[in-house]
């Protein structure tokens, strides 16, 4: 404890002499007299006189005490480190960071991180001459309450008393770097003193990776910590996907992932919704651990489905992030586009290779799964309905329809591409090129003369998709498959194979048999470098179960259910033929759509609509429909890492978060803590020790 | 009695002239040296008759009843009850205690309230015909008068009276002891003190002597008014009396725990008294010594 005027203990000392004086001075003259009875009277004394002296002492010292505790109450007495920041008069530019993610909804003792933040944020945010403030709050897209910094406090301080903590997650360097824009001087001459404030429970998955940097170095920094002492308990689910399996797609697999973030193992149950029903999974998750929860739930309907997982009993801090929306699409049987110059009759590779991806389609039916697209006519609009795209034997293609096609790749359609001919090193070159695709290999015509026949199919150690699935029988399948044709590579062969995942099989030459390789965006290109026709395996029968496992992996990257998080920006493409302003945004099962922007905004993109929404605020599923049908389903979520409440050290903030400045970290359960208003305590014992003289009095006279 | 005008400074004669008129009496049966007023243990030929006893051999033939043999032959002898002066011995307690006048000077001490008190007594006595004598009790027993009924004697003893002063002691048991060994006759001893002293159960073993004796024993315990509830004031230093030593304190603080102890010491002074056979009378220094001594002797004489 320190004193702001500790001098003022000399006058106390002096004030302390003057109860012993006035006890002195104010004590009774005695009168002399001789007594007879001195002895009853020395009787009675020795039975009185021990708890009159001790009333006199307790009286004498309670006198003193109340002495020493109005002095210390006039000294100023402090408590802990003093703040770094203290208005002490000058100018000065102050910006408060106000961290409002879902982690700050955690309550300590029944309040709320934000309550208490927002109690340390008005502290800062009080009237003084020469002061100019800002407040940032803080969630995934960091804004400040005025451009600049001002003097109107008392909007500030009415900003603040609205801020709650929302379902997202704070973007840390950007509030970081707006801050530092705030406090960036004006000129050179500027030399207002510089102050930030950041009010944040310093959650360690948000401000481990922090950077200081952008501010000032002349600047002081304030941490005030809003976490609890101990990290609360929380249970949270931290994904929920939905994923279509099997070939005709009748099947999800729900997928919960949940979170642990307590000292203790816990039972788990998750309730499901999908769609019309509901399912029950349960399991165990260890103490500071996560738990994958599976289960298949048969769907009897193609397209969007919707739904949320929601914890049972689960009693946490944050119940906000108990349960999650999920969504899928399910397209059903899958729609082929088989781009070729072939016309499928006769023995075709285009027509083995129709037979093998849909081995029950009637062709001549208008509901064929596949169309037969000429490269002439290759347009957007030709592939807007394709599960895959198709390329077989398409002669070279131009680089308009080069340019289609990879922009499919991009935006996360999958494409099969059959390599038969010379001409298709030269496509798939410029496709890679075109869709900025990271191919280990690069595929080159045959060398003159190089006569590509009778390959055999090597797999490697451990067989790989699609030859995974067919287990101890893969040998005796592909034992008598015998492939010609294809392309070679550059280089002549792999230089190793094994230690490239995008490589499925090689054949007996070291050339590739099959690769599949994906787009940052999600597109996955599949390779499979054979003429069809100059090999048997359309003829051993093994065409089909290859193939079907190959288009069950390129189509299980395009499930469509991607999860959204609440505060960031979203931005989804919806392949529809139809007007934006024809379609609708519905949140859950609401039946009115929104009239205004508050979902976002839905935008016409050649043959797609683009939903764009700056941020989405409430946890949910969002669906993009017209005239009830749904287009479209996102699953807006609250980030994940926002369930893991485990908080940043004090010493980790200052040693390695926030080094070159001037900084001082708070934190309310800190022995250190910051307390200036003890003379009110002191004051109060002051009172208390009169009412014990009062008291004290009372008792010895009875 | 003339010679008595010119008494001490205790002896107001006009204001005894309203007790002249009461006689110290006992109801017991006492020894004089002469005839009087008062039963005597004797019963001798003369005075009133009181009884008849079988005659034994040996006796006196001239107090046998003559007629009474003759008409029955049997010999008995007369009794007569014969009455005597009474022989009061005056013992004052002279301790230090007895100094004690109070906090206010218009009052007196317990001694000089005593020294009224048995002047008066004796002058009162002495008008009865009887025989009054003093001893002074201090550590031991001095200025003693064996019991005289002279008006000389009288004023020696008013001016022994007068005279006394108190020395610092704690005991009167060793005083009692030699003036019983000086008593001789069976009367009446009255004891003046203040009862203060350390050995009191001495005292009154000395008491009970005179009453295995046959003496009437007379305690007249005096008490000043202060000492029954300590003086008014804030602070005072009290002052040993008889042993020196001194205590500050405020009588507020423990006055009722005082008052309870000396009213205590009073149930027991007065318990000791009637236990040893004495009779026992608390007198109050507040209360004028004539009224005191008025009282006293209209209880006496019943």
């Amino acid at each position: 404890m320190t004193f702001a005027a500790p001098w003022i203990f000399g006058l106390g000392l002096l004030a302390v002499a003057a109860p012993v004086l006035i006890h002195w001075l104010t004590r009774p003259r005695p009168v002399v007299m001789r007594l007879s009875t001195l002895r009853f009277v020395r009787e009675a004394v020795q039975s009185r006189s021990a708890a009159h002296r001790l009333r006199d002492w307790i009286i004498l010292a309670l006198r003193c005490v109340a002495i020493l505790l109005l002095t210390a109450a006039f000294a100023g007495p402090q408590w802990g480190e003093p703040p770094l920041i203290i208005d002490d008069g000058g100018d000065a530019v102050r910006v408060v960071v106000l961290d409002v993610s879902q982690s700050m909804a955690a309550t300590a003792g029944n309040t709320p991180g934000v309550e208490r933040a927002r109690t340390i944020a008005e502290r800062y945010l009080q009237y003084r001459s020469g002061l100019r403030t800002n407040l940032i709050i803080a969630g995934a897209q960091p804004h400040a309450v005025f451009e600049n910094v001002s003097t109107n406090f008392e909007a500030l301080r009415e900003e603040l008393s609205r801020a709650a903590a929302l379902p997202e997650r704070m973007a840390v360097d950007a509030a970081l770097e707006l801050a530092a824009r705030q406090l960036a001087p004006l000129d050179e001459n500027d030399q207002r003193r510089r102050e930030l404030v950041v009010i944040s429970d310093f959650q360690r998955s948000g401000w481990g990776a922090a950077n200081f940097d952008a501010i000032a170095p002349a600047t002081k920094i304030q941490l005030e910590s809003t976490a609890a002492e101990e990290t609360p308990d929380n249970l949270a689910i931290l994904s929920a996907v939905c994923q279509p399996i099997g070939a005709r797609q009748d099947r999800v697999l729900l997928t919960v992932r949940v979170g642990n973030y307590s000292p203790t193992s816990r039972n788990l149950i998750v309730e499901a919704e999908i769609g019309d029903a509901a399912y029950r999974l349960s399991g165990v998750c260890d103490p500071q651990d996560e738990a994958l929860l599976k289960q298949e739930i048969p769907i009897r309907m193609t397209g969007w489905i919707a739904g949320q997982v929601r914890l049972v009993d689960s009693e946490d801090t944050i119940p906000g992030d108990d349960w999650r929306p999920v969504v899928a699409r399910l397209r059903g049987e899958p729609q082929y586009v088989l781009i070729t110059q072939q016309t499928g009759e006769g023995t075709s590779s285009s027509h083995i290779l129709a037979v093998a991806l849909a081995p029950e389609d009637d062709w001549d039916s208008a509901s064929s799964r596949l169309h037969r697209i000429p490269p002439r006519l290759l347009d957007n609009q030709s592939l807007t309905d394709a599960d895959l795209i198709v390329i077989n034997d398409c002669g070279q293609l131009s680089p308009e329809h080069l340019e289609v096609i990879a922009r499919q790749l991009t935006r996360g359609r999958s494409l099969l591409y059959i390599a038969s001919d010379s001409i298709d090193a030269v496509n798939l070159a410029r496709l890679v090129e075109a869709s900025q695709l990271e191919l280990a290999v690069r595929f080159a015509p045959p060398a003159p003369g190089a006569d590509r026949h009778d390959l055999r199919l090597v797999t490697f150690e451990s067989p790989r998709p699609p030859l995974a699935s067919f287990g101890d029988s893969l040998p005796a399948l592909i034992e008598p498959l015998r492939f010609g044709g294809g392309l070679s590579i550059q280089g002549g062969s792999v230089v190793n194979p094994a230690a490239d995942d995008s490589i499925r099989a090689m054949y007996s030459d070291d050339t590739p048999a099959i690769v599949v390789a994906s787009t940052v965006s999600g597109g996955t290109l599949a390779i499979v470098n054979a003429d069809l026709t100059s090999s048997n395996i359309w003829k051993t029968g093994a065409l089909v179960p290859i193939l079907d496992e190959l288009v069950q992996e390129l189509l299980a990257t395009d499930s469509g259910s991607e999860t959204y998080l609440c505060g960031e920006k979203l931005v989804a493409q919806v392949d529809t033929g139809r007007a934006a302003d024809t379609l609708r945004i519905v949140r859950d099962s609401d039946v009115q759509p929104a009239t205004d922007e508050s979902l976002g905004r839905l935008l016409d993109e050649g043959n797609s609509v683009l939903w764009q929404w700056d941020a989405p605020d409430v946890q949910g599923v969002y669906q993009i429909q017209d005239n009830r049908e749904t287009l479209f389903a996102a699953a807006i979520a609250i980030p994940a890492e926002e369930a893991d409440l485990a908080t940043l050290p004090a010493d980790v903030v200052l040693d390695r978060l926030v080094t070159g400045h001037e900084v001082h970290f708070s934190a309310p359960g800190a022995s250190a803590a910051w307390e200036h208003d003890l003379w009110k305590w002191f004051a109060v014992g002051v009172l208390v020790c009169l009412l014990a003289e009062v008291a004290t009095l009372m008792v010895f006279r009875t | 009695m003339t010679s008595l005008a010119q008494g001490s400074r205790f002896f107001d004669r006009r204001a005894l002239s309203a007790l002249a008129h009461m006689r110290f009496t006992t109801a017991h049966r006492v020894e004089g040296s002469y005839s009087g007023r008062h039963k005597s243990r004797q019963q001798g030929g003369a005075g009133e008759f009181v009884d008849f006893r079988e005659y034994s051999g040996g006796e006196d033939l001239r107090r046998l009843d003559w007629k009474l043999l003759a008409r029955t032959g049997k010999s008995f002898v007369r009794l007569h009850q014969e009455e005597t002066n009474l022989v009061c011995m005056l013992a004052i307690d002279a301790s230090e205690s007895m100094a004690f006048s109070g906090s206010k000077l218009r009052t007196g001490s317990k001694l000089e309230y005593a020294q009224f008190l048995t002047t008066a007594l004796s002058y009162i006595i002495s008008l009865g015909q009887d025989q009054v004598g003093l001893a002074v009790l201090k550590s031991r027993l001095e200025d003693h008068l064996s019991p005289g009924g002279t008006s000389a004697h009288v004023m020696r003893i008013m001016e022994q009276i007068e005279q006394i002063k108190t020395v610092a002691t704690t005991q009167s048991a060793p005083g009692l002891r030699e003036l019983f060994e000086r008593t001789t006759q069976r009367g009446v001893l009255l004891f003046v003190s203040d009862f203060l002293m350390e050995d009191l159960d001495e005292t009154f073993a000395a008491l009970r002597l005179f009453r295995h004796r046959g003496l009437e024993v007379l305690t007249l315990h005096l008490i000043h008014p202060e000492e029954e509830t300590l003086p008014q004031g804030s602070s005072f230093r009290f002052e040993e009396m008889e042993k020196g030593g001194s205590l500050s304190c405020t009588p507020d603080e423990f006055r009722d725990d005082y008052q309870r102890r000396f009213s205590a010491h009073q149930a027991m002074v007065r318990q000791m008294t009637l236990a040893a056979g004495c009779d026992y009378r608390r007198i109050s220094t507040s209360i004028p010594y004539l009224e005191s001594l008025g009282g006293f002797l209209m209880e006496r004489s019943g």
